[in-house]
């Protein structure tokens, strides 16, 4: 049959991920690139002399792997098997340099945790910045010890014993409301469903949609987020998977192009 | 292993504490004192003075 199907890929435009079930579960739409590795193995048959006969051919293998240019929250969660929750409490570590004002000093925010040792830690530092002391929280201010109160966020110290201005590092941990994913060391990579979009040309400049459907992948959990000097970008590899309906289906993807502004068909 | 030592804060002992976190913020009474008796004194000295402050403070506003 011949085939004219010969197109220039001019935009990568989505990867939407469902959920085996068929469910819309996230969608990657700020890719710098995806991939569609087809391998399959090839074993000679051979006969006299070594001569060639034939071929067995087997495991035949699809992985489509990417980067998307944004932390994507679902991809997160495919690829840990958490799930993003909802908190409306969930405490956070934080840390501030505060400045001693007639032996107090208010904490930005309520420190929370074991009542009488909400403070993790409190150092006192010298004009440069160097630590010169710990002090420990207590019931009561006194020599090496502080008290603080949740209620007011207010820390006191010992009475004289630090000149106003004095400048001190305090490490608690506070409340807040906010959306948490957990990443639990017996939850692994998520099965999906994924339908990559693309947008191509002919030699005509015939625009045309191409969607590539992968019907059962199962993702990597194998990522990195790389925080630093440049962009942090969320790779991603998802294996294609036979036997997707529930093992009616043996195909590894659809490659499905149809115009831009293709009708309904019947 | 290395063992983690605490003061405890109401005797002053030093005491063997458990190191592992507590994310839900759980009250356990060997983040403060060596035992039970003497984190019920330490959270009674610490009722004691945060309801004297509030007091104080309220006396001054």
């Amino acid at each position: 049959m011949l085939n004219v199907n010969d197109l220039m890929i001019t935009s990568l435009e989505t990867v939407d991920v469902r959920t085996t079930a068929g469910a819309p579960w996230f969608i990657l739409d700020e890719l710098q690139d995806a991939t569609i590795a087809n391998t399959q193995e090839k074993e000679d048959l051979t006969g006299k002399g070594g001569r060639k006969l034939g071929s067995l051919k087997r495991n035949k293998s699809v992985t489509i792997s990417g980067t998307n240019g944004l932390v994507s929250g679902g991809l997160l969660e495919a690829q840990t098997g958490g799930e993003f929750t909802h908190k409306t409490s969930t405490s956070v570590a934080w840390r501030e340099s505060l400045v001693i004002n007639s032996d107090a000093a208010t904490t930005s925010y309520k420190a929370v945790g074991t009542a009488g040792a909400e403070i993790e830690a409190l150092c006192i530092k010298d004009t440069d910045g160097r630590v010169i002391a710990t002090l420990e929280q207590d019931s009561a201010a006194a020599a090496g010890k502080f008290a603080y109160d949740p209620s007011t966020k207010k820390l006191t110290f010992l009475a004289d014993a630090y000149e106003d201005g004095q400048e001190i590092q305090v490490y608690y941990k506070r409340n807040v409301a906010g959306d948490v994913l957990t990443n639990e060391s017996d939850k692994y990579s998520c099965k999906c469903q994924a339908f990559i979009d693309v947008f191509a040309e002919d030699k005509c400049s015939n625009v045309y949609h191409v969607q590539i459907d992968i019907p059962k992948g199962d993702f990597s959990g194998d990522f990195d987020l790389a925080f630093g000097d440049s962009q942090t970008v969320h790779a991603f590899e998802i294996e294609a998977l036979s036997g997707a309906g529930c093992g009616k289906n043996g195909y590894l993807w659809n490659y499905t192009v149809f115009g831009a502004n293709a009708e309904d068909a019947a | 292993m290395p063992k983690v030592k605490k003061i405890c804060k109401a005797c002053g002992k030093e005491y063997e504490a458990c190191h592992t976190p507590n994310p839900n913020q759980v009250f356990r009474w060997f983040d403060i004192a060596c035992s039970r008796e003497c984190a019920a004194e330490y959270l009674r000295r610490v009722e004691e003075s945060r309801s004297h402050k509030t007091t104080e403070d309220e006396i001054k506003e």
